[in-house]
């Protein structure tokens, strides 16, 4: 005890000893350790025995622990205190001793101290595995909560994008930027369908590339399979070859990832030029990027179709004026047409000398005519198409039945004229349909006219006297809600690059002078409005028109 | 027989009303020619006081028109018994059906600009049937 008085002396050892010490220690200026005596007797006596005498730098060099022995002879030597420096020895008969030095150096060198022995597991190797992994683990989750934050930041920042008011090419230069945070490619671009087999970059962030054709193949049909794949090396695709220069000289890899335009399947696209630069583990990411990027086009779309809702709506309007103010002047010029030809007619029984003048006369007067109502048509179905009112017209309950039949009356003549069979079928109790009965005439209607012109054309195209067959028959499965009519001709069918156009708006197969293109815009619009659906494919050398009109239910009385 | 002689020795009438007197004269000498007897109306209300007076067999009307429009007059004379039967000639067909059949009417509506031929087939029917 005198020791550790005359050491207090010297050393602020009392400040030591507070900590639950079971031995104090002192060294000369060569590190050897110089006294060491226990403070309790519970104190190992091995400890003791092991300290006294020994060099504190050697001591440290025999421990169990190298790196623990190697961090304590650089403290040794830089003379500062040493905070609980853990040391375990193995002792000759084989058991461990533990023990802590927690010092101060002294004035004229060496150090003075307390200890403290414990027993239990030696500070050993596998201690020391398990806390580097526990220190990894601290690492790794770093990084990742960093990666997270980052990611965070970015859809964060993305959805803001998304909401600015923006053209769609701004938005999507915003949006690269910000994906390029996270993915690191060189270039992004959407590559969207343009016709049936033309697909092109319709936005990138390298203006170079846009407008790039991208060719069919597997990366293609994957994505618009809604597919997401990483190509490591786009050069072992079968497609490569067919790819521009430009893209096969500046990229190899690709992250692809469906997105959906409209209702229509596109792909996004990330491109780097080293091959296996992006990882499978940054596919999920790019599906998450797709997805802002769908958006960003979904906004745009309805951004379109409000300004064509609005234009239509404007057009709507002016139509219905057009209609009016011309249908009437050209009413009279059918009429006054109508009454020259009749008044020819009531001359030519007296006069019998004039025929070949009055067969001019007569053709011109028939062309005049028929040329008034045909503009006549054609700025009614304008105004079919374009009036914003349309949706005003009440549904209710429609039998088929009759509309057919209205149908034939309507197209007997014409279509017996040409030698053409009208067929119509339909099962014995047939469900009412929801519809408005005007807009459904008029669509079975068009239909019919449109079977009745394209035999007529086919029959002329091959030479042949006008024959054919209309077949108009109604399927009703009683089960579901919706009820599946399908006007069918013989008329050799509609040509397959075509078929894809055929309902938009002048868009048109007849002859110049012959049809508005617009009856079956006009078809697609009304059945829409009806809740219902039109679709057109060929079938056994002619073309079939599939109507799906809802059926009417009864409302339940409450 | 006897009936079907009696009928076609009596002419059948219409009345053609339209504000628009090129287009009403035009089907007046029309239907003049084709063998109906003719009655003109410039409006609703002149064409109400003709068909109370005279009873055509059948009236084609327009419907937009100043004073008392078709869909209007057309209803008054259904009303009133003054005519069987009521054509109306509008360039928004749908609409004025719409209209009329909120009025518990169901007119026929001719699309305008007019075909002649249509408008003399749905004229003649309508005379053969309602007798």
């Amino acid at each position: 005890m005198v020791d550790v008085a005359d050491a207090g002396a010297r050393a602020p050892l009392p400040d030591l000893l507070s900590l639950a010490a079971d031995f104090t220690w002192r060294t000369g200026a060569d590190f050897r350790v110089e006294d060491a005596s226990p403070l309790d007797v519970a104190c190992d006596p091995a400890v003791i025995q092991l300290l006294r005498g020994a060099r504190l730098d050697r001591l440290a060099q025999r421990t169990l622990y190298p790196a623990q022995g190697e961090a304590f002879s650089d403290l040794l030597h830089r003379q500062v205190p040493m905070r609980d420096v853990a040391l375990s020895f193995v002792q000759r008969d084989g058991s461990v001793a533990n023990f802590t030095l927690t010092g101060t150096p002294q004035d004229g060198g060496g150090y003075v101290g307390v200890g403290k022995v414990w027993s239990g597991r030696p500070f050993d190797e596998q201690h020391r595995g398990e806390l580097v992994e526990l220190l990894e683990r601290a690492e790794a989750n770093r990084n990742r909560e960093m990666r997270l934050r980052e990611e965070a930041d970015v859809l964060l920042a993305s959805l803001r994008a998304l909401i600015q008011p923006s053209p769609l090419a701004d938005k999507c230069a915003d949006l690269f930027n910000l994906f390029s945070r996270l993915l690191r490619f060189d270039e992004a671009l959407v590559v969207r369908r343009r016709t049936r087999d033309e697909l092109l970059a319709v936005v990138a962030t390298d203006p170079r590339l846009t407008g790039l054709q991208w060719p069919p193949g597997d990366v293609i049909n994957a994505a618009l399979m809604g597919e997401a794949l990483l190509v490591e090396d786009l050069a072992t695709v079968r497609e490569w070859n067919d790819f521009p220069d430009i893209m096969r000289e500046r990229f190899r890899n690709a992250l692809v990832a469906p997105i959906t335009i409209g209702n229509e399947a596109a792909m996004l696209v990330a491109l780097h030029a080293r091959p296996g630069f992006f990882e499978p583990s940054q596919l999920a990411l790019m599906q998450r990027l797709s997805l802002i990027a769908t958006q960003a086009f979904e906004v745009d779309e309805q951004k379109n179709v409000l300004i064509n809702t609005a234009k239509l709506a404007t057009l709507g309007e002016l139509m219905t004026v057009i209609a009016h103010e011309i249908s009437q002047p050209l009413s009279v010029i059918a009429m006054a047409v109508k009454n020259a030809k009749l008044a020819l007619e009531a001359v030519g029984e007296s006069n019998h000398g004039m025929a070949a003048e009055r067969a001019i006369v007569d053709s011109k007067l028939d062309r005049i005519h028929d040329q008034a109502l045909r503009a006549g048509e054609i700025i009614s179905a304008i105004r079919t198409l374009a009036h914003p009112d349309r949706r005003t017209l009440g549904l209710r309950p429609v039998s088929v039945t009759e509309i057919m039949d209205n149908i034939r009356n309507l197209t007997e003549g014409s279509l017996r004229n040409r030698g053409i069979e009208l067929i119509c079928e339909a099962p014995p109790y047939c469900r009412a349909l929801k519809a408005n009965p005007v807009s459904l005439q008029q669509v079975f209607l068009n239909l019919v006219v449109n079977a009745r012109d394209a035999i007529t054309e086919y029959c002329k195209r091959r030479g042949e006297p006008t024959k054919g067959v209309i077949h108009v028959a109604v399927y009703d499965d009683g089960v579901s809600d919706r009820l599946v009519v399908e006007v069918q001709d013989t008329g050799g069918g509609i040509p397959a690059d075509v078929m894809n156009r055929i309902f938009d708006a002048f868009f048109t197969l007849k002859e110049v002078g012959h049809g508005s293109g617009l009856g079956l815009a006009i078809c697609r619009t009304l059945m829409t409005d009806m809740g219902g659906n039109i679709a057109a494919f060929n079938r056994e050398g002619g073309a079939v028109f599939r109507l799906e009109i809802p059926t009417y239910v009864e409302e339940a009385a409450s | 027989m006897n009936v079907a002689s009696n009928k076609t020795d009596k002419k059948p009438t219409i009345l053609v009303v339209d504000d628009d007197f090129d287009l009403r004269t035009e089907l007046a000498e029309l239907f003049g020619r084709v063998g109906y007897s003719v009655l003109e109306a410039a409006n609703g209300i002149e064409a109400v006081e003709i068909a109370r007076d005279q009873r055509p067999d059948v009236v084609l009307m327009d419907v937009g028109m100043p004073q008392l429009g078709g869909v209007r007059a057309a209803e008054i004379m259904t009303l009133l018994r003054h005519t069987e039967q009521v054509v109306l000639m509008s360039g928004n067909p749908e609409m004025v059906a719409e209209a009329a059949s909120h009025r518990g009417l169901a007119p026929i509506v001719l699309n305008k600009p007019l075909s002649f031929d249509i408008c003399r087939r749905v004229i003649d029917s309508l005379v053969k049937a309602g007798g």
